[in-house]
Parts: structure tokens; C-alpha cells; sequence
């Protein structure tokens, strides 16, 4: 050996180079068997609502596992596995491929409830102001201020919402509108609220899965709202809600309930109230399902299905010249 | 069709008490090396601390890397990478140390029938480490030294089409039990090639070879707890870190290091090296799996 160096360099090059020693065996796969099995038992030990949901997901294993066969195609493959998702009932659940995404549709829960072309053309017109994610006008001869919020981008700063704010002090209310709000930063829930309360204020549990049981979660975290230190606007708010808000938007309305001086006014919520996570399946599909729980003060899990408004109210697609939803909010804060 | 069970269990409670025993087992003869691992010679400790060649290390590499997190995915993402390496290196033939700073960047990514997924990989690595020459089994030409090397390794990925769980990151610290062998394979005396009408003079030339094992004696790290997403930002308390976990003696970390060193007329050296690291977090629940392989170039600028 120490007369052939180089059979010695060799020798040691190709020994110390083996992590496929040290590692798990490679699974890549498009088997469905394979794949169905992963996405299964993924869900099955992350997944948060089982219990609230009264989902049998033994069951649901025998039903969609009986619909695999081995030389079914990558479209065959998704629908079930597809489908067998959507037994959750749950927006924040998605299968991703490149050729598809899977949804459940918390949006065909109820009706439709919200039009802007009828907030345009006979509420606000058309020379509204927009501030960042807020598009803001005056209502009612200006006695009210209208905000519509229709994403959260994460854009929502102390320019905008300040300058917002400042333009409403002196109505008598505000109508703040997250009809069809589909979520997305949840930080921005924290900082928009800020605004509206004057003291630390607690809003909501959340607790996560840390454990494969259905039941194995965390102990409770509470969500403490701080008054921003800035403007702030402690009239009366309507927050305007229907199906189509989800996601943070529930989690704005799930809020909104503790605090005095914010009504709920529309529809329930579509839910949304876990938080997802994200995932990659052998066959390299992408998936995500809710992991966290939401409970109100009271500890009850049950809002994910929809926060209920403490005000129901309706659009009449009879008459698309009035919004009865808005309407019912004018009303109310000019009385 | 029963159901069948994917399971990534690696570790038991047994295992910890394994894995603590060989730590304490090799440092236990590591150390006894390490305290009689002083060359003999005429000249004073301190003489020979201050006569040391002195370094600074700068390194560039290119190589790959690959890395897995069943947290998230069963596939293993794999790509090429490049290092830059910055460092001290104090080093004889009696004894070397170093301590150096790496830096890796990683472009990875998947590709499974006709889907594709990428994610970025970056590790950062602060290391120090002492070796010395065992005498006893090590003469002018062939030296055998033993030590240990300290590794604080942090790792961020993002992969975007992970949605939530896009983020990843992971804290590495170990204390790895080090052995090296080296060849001095200089060219001492003048030689003259000649061939028809080519003639070529060899000069000669200080160069060394080695060999380097560092085997990880005591791994500890940071990392995603269960869920690996966490509840930070509905609760309104930010934190990158929140049901981040410690486990400590858990996991298997190994590095070598073939090198070609050739010591310039200047003073200087060229170091040529391959260096390839494996980690593994060997979890109970959802394991981490890594891999290097680096091809680096260094510069020596001697201080001295």
C-alpha cells in the first residue's frame, strides 16, 4: 500500500464517499400504492380537525385505497387522491401537481354575497382612495368611513392605515368590509386591529398537533392584541363577512369577537381557522392540511367551520342596485 | 389490501446510551495520544510554538451537495455547490490547528417524472481544531496524528413550493475525534528527464499528502419540533424559533479530507483537497439527512 500511493487514493476516495451507507433508502416513486399510503398517514398524524369534524379516516383509507390500481395514470391517481382530501372539508387542504390542484370550495357554502360593481356604481363611485391593501371612501355624506379590504397582502403599514384613519376621525362609524377576503398574511390581522382597541386585549387560543393521536396537541396560546401607540379609532366598526372570507380573514372575525365595539355583520365565515403546512409527496406532488386549531375564549374549537355574524344579513341578486349588507350596516351606525 | 407503514424510526433510548459510551470510549483513547503526541526534539515548546508556520487560509471549492427532510419530503434534493473557505492554520509536523470559517451555497433540486421542485441550500460552518503527531508511530516520511475538531454548522433551505413549511433551518454542533495521516512525498534531490530532443529539469519540491477522518464523537441539534411549521404568527408572538428542539448525542456526523499540499520557494502553499461531510439527525420522527462533496482549491499565505 505505501509503495502504490495511488491505489491507496483510490481505495480511500471511494470508501469515504458513501453516504448511501448512512442514509434511508431512496423513495422516489410514482407508485399509487406508495403515494396513497404516505399521504394517508401524513394526514392522518398532522392533520388537526379529525375529532371536530367526526371524520372516520380509517374509513375513508378503506373507500379510496379500493379505487387504486397499479397501472392507473397520474390524472386517475390525483382525482383520488384529490378527492379523498376533500373529505376533510377544509380550504386550507390542497394537492398540487403540475398539471392540477385539488380545492374544496368553502365558497359554495352559501350564497354569493357581495358585488363591488354595486359598491362602485352606487355607494362610493369611482374616485375612491387607495391607500396600500385599503381601498377607502366616504359614505353616507361623509357621516361614514368604508374600507375594503379585499387580501391580506402584508402591506398594511403605518402610512396607510394611519392615513386611513386620519381621514375617518371624525364619522361616526366605520364599515370595514372583508366580504371575499381569501386570507393571506396573518400578521396584518394584529396590526389592522391594533388600531381599534385602547388596551391589551386577548383575543383567541391556538394550539398545535405535537403528537400522531388526533388528540395529541399543544397546551393552549393565547393571542394578545397591544393598542398601536399611533392613531387610533375607538367608534363603532361593522366588519363585513360572507363565505368567501377565509383564512386570516376568519381569523380576523374569530378576533373581532372580543372586542366590544367591532360587530360581525353577513354571513358566516368559510372557516379556515388551522394553519397549513406544506408537504411533498415519493412521487414529488406537493400537499398542504390545517395543523393548528383555533378556539374562542371559551375553548371551543367549532368556529372553524365558519364564524357566525352577530348580525346575519344578505345580497337580494334580485335588485343588484343595493347592497342589503352595507345597507344594514349604514343603518346601523347612523342609529 | 392491508395498510402498509412508512416509518422513519431510527432512534431509541438505547441508542443514546450507545452513542454517549463510544464518546466517552474514544476520548478515553484519544486522549492519552493526544498528551503524548509531542515530537521529541532539542528545542523548547514555546521555541517551537513560535517557529510554526503561520497561515491564512482562503479556499474556494465546487462540488455538490444533497440533503433530505423527511419533515417535509421523502425525496432527497441534490445539486451542485460552491464553497468559500476563510482561516488560520498553524501547522508543522508536530502539530496543526486551524480555524476557519466555510461557507457553502447550494442550488438543489428534485425531479421525479415530470415534476420538478428546487430549493436553496446554505450552510455556514465554524471550525476549530487541534491535531498532533504521534511519535511513536510516525517517522520522517509518514505521520500519524490524532486530535479533535469543534464544528458549529447552521443550515438555512427555502423551498417555495413547500408553502408554509418552505423555511427550514437546522443547528449542528459536534465535537468530532480527528485522525490524519500524511506522506511527505517532496522532491529532494534535482532530477533531469530527457527524451530525444526534450530535456525537463525537476526541481525539487516540498509537497505532502493526507488523509483525514473526523468522526463525531458528541453531535447535538436545533431543529423543528413535531409539526414543523409553528403557531407563531396567529398568536401575534413572531418567533423563527418557536417548538424548535435541543437533542443532544443524537445523530451521526462524519468528514474526510484527502489533500495534496505543496509548500511554495516563498514560503506560501497551494493546498488542493476533496473534502466530503455526511450528517444525519437519526430522529425518532422526522430525520435529516446531508451530504457535501467539495473539490477546494486553498491559498497558504505564510505570516511568518
Amino acid at each position: 500500500m505505501m509503495k502504490n500511493p495511488l491505489l491507496l487514493i483510490f481505495a480511500l476516495l471511494f470508501g469515504s464517499s458513501c453516504e448511501r451507507v448512512l442514509f434511508k433508502e431512496d423513495m422516489e416513486s410514482s407508485d399509487p400504492y406508495l403515494n396513497f399510503d404516505y399521504l394517508w398517514k401524513e394526514c392522518d398524524e398532522h392533520y388537526s380537525f379529525f375529532d371536530l369534524k367526526d371524520i372516520d379516516w380509517d374509513q375513508v383509507y378503506d373507500r379510496y385505497e379500493a379505487m387504486l390500481y397499479p397501472e392507473m395514470s397520474d390524472d386517475s391517481l390525483f382525482q383520488v387522491l384529490g378527492q379523498m382530501l376533500n373529505e376533510l372539508r377544509d380550504g386550507h387542504v390542497n394537492l398540487i401537481s403540475n398539471f392540477n390542484v385539488s380545492f374544496y370550495d368553502v365558497n359554495g357554502l352559501g350564497q354569493d354575497n357581495y358585488n363591488w360593481r354595486t359598491v362602485t356604481d352606487h355607494y362610493i363611485g369611482t374616485d375612491y382612495y387607495i391607500s396600500g391593501p385599503f381601498v377607502n371612501d366616504f359614505l353616507a355624506d361623509g357621516a361614514i368611513g368604508y374600507i375594503r379590504y379585499s387580501s391580506f397582502t402584508g402591506t398594511a403599514d403605518y402610512t396607510n392605515l394611519d392615513f386611513v384613519l386620519s381621514r375617518f376621525r371624525n364619522t361616526e362609524g366605520i364599515i370595514f368590509d372583508i366580504r371575499e377576503n381569501g386570507g393571506g398574511v396573518a400578521s396584518d390581522i394584529f396590526w389592522i386591529l391594533s388600531h381599534f382597541v385602547d388596551r391589551p386585549t386577548l383575543l383567541y387560543y391556538s394550539r398545535i398537533k405535537n403528537g400522531p393521536a388526533h388528540d395529541d396537541f399543544s397546551e393552549r396560546d393565547e393571542a394578545v392584541l397591544d393598542p398601536y401607540q399611533g392613531i387610533r379609532y375607538l367608534q363603532d366598526v361593522i366588519v363585513l363577512t360572507d363565505r368567501g372570507t377565509y383564512s386570516a380573514g376568519s381569523f380576523m372575525a374569530l378576533a373581532c369577537k372580543a372586542l366590544d365595539r367591532m360587530t360581525l355583520m353577513g354571513d358566516t365565515t368559510g372557516g379556515g381557522l388551522g394553519m397549513p403546512n406544506g408537504g411533498q409527496l415519493p412521487n414529488g406532488w406537493t400537499y398542504r392540511f390545517s395543523i393548528t386549531q383555533s378556539l374562542t375564549l371559551d375553548g371551543n374549537p367549532e368556529y372553524e367551520n365558519g364564524v357566525p355574524p352577530d348580525v346575519p344579513a344578505f345580497f337580494d341578486w334580485e335588485n343588484i342596485n343595493r347592497d342589503e349588507v352595507l345597507d344594514l350596516a349604514i343603518e346601523t351606525l347612523l342609529n | 389490501m392491508e395498510k402498509v407503514t412508512i416509518s422513519c424510526n431510527f432512534t431509541t433510548p438505547t441508542l443514546h446510551r450507545m452513542q454517549k459510551q463510544i464518546f466517552w470510549l474514544l476520548i478515553l483513547t484519544v486522549l492519552p495520544g493526544m498528551l503524548s503526541a509531542q515530537y521529541d526534539s532539542t528545542m523548547s515548546r514555546k521555541q517551537l510554538r513560535k517557529n510554526r508556520p503561520t497561515y491564512v487560509l482562503t479556499g474556494l471549492g465546487v462540488g455538490s451537495a444533497n440533503f433530505r427532510d423527511f419533515a417535509t419530503s421523502p425525496l432527497t434534493y441534490r445539486g451542485p455547490a460552491v464553497q468559500a473557505s476563510l482561516g488560520r492554520l498553524k501547522e508543522d509536523q508536530q502539530v496543526s490547528a486551524y480555524g476557519a470559517m466555510n461557507l457553502l451555497y447550494a442550488a438543489t433540486g428534485i425531479r421525479v417524472d415530470n415534476e420538478r421542485a428546487y430549493s436553496t441550500f446554505v450552510a455556514w460552518a465554524f471550525n476549530y481544531s487541534r491535531i498532533y503527531t504521534i511519535p511513536s508511530w510516525s517517522n520522517e516520511n509518514w505521520q500519524l496524528a490524532t486530535g479533535g475538531l469543534l464544528d458549529l454548522t447552521t443550515i438555512l433551505r427555502v423551498n417555495p413550493s413547500l408553502q408554509n413549511n418552505s423555511f427550514g433551518m437546522e443547528l449542528f454542533g459536534s465535537l468530532f475525534g480527528s485522525f490524519q495521516v500524511r506522506r511527505d512525498i517532496s522532491r529532494k534531490r534535482t532530477k533531469t528527464f530527457q527524451f530525444l530532443f526534450i530535456h525537463h529539469t525537476f526541481r525539487p519540491k516540498q509537497r505532502y499528502l493526507s488523509y483525514r477522518v473526523n468522526l463525531g464523537l458528541m453531535n447535538n441539534y436545533f431543529r423543528n419540533g413535531y409539526s414543523y411549521s409553528n403557531q407563531s404568527a396567529v398568536v401575534n408572538d413572531p418567533s423563527v424559533f418557536e417548538d424548535y428542539e435541543w437533542s443532544n448525542f443524537a445523530g451521526f456526523r462524519v468528514r474526510t479530507s484527502l489533500a495534496y499540499t505543496r509548500v511554495l520557494n516563498n514560503g506560501n502553499a497551494i493546498r488542493w483537497a476533496y473534502e466530503w461531510q455526511a450528517t444525519t439527525t437519526s430522529s425518532s420522527t422526522h430525520a435529516f439527512e446531508m451530504a457535501q462533496h467539495v473539490v477546494k482549491c486553498s491559498l497558504l499565505f505564510n505570516t511568518k
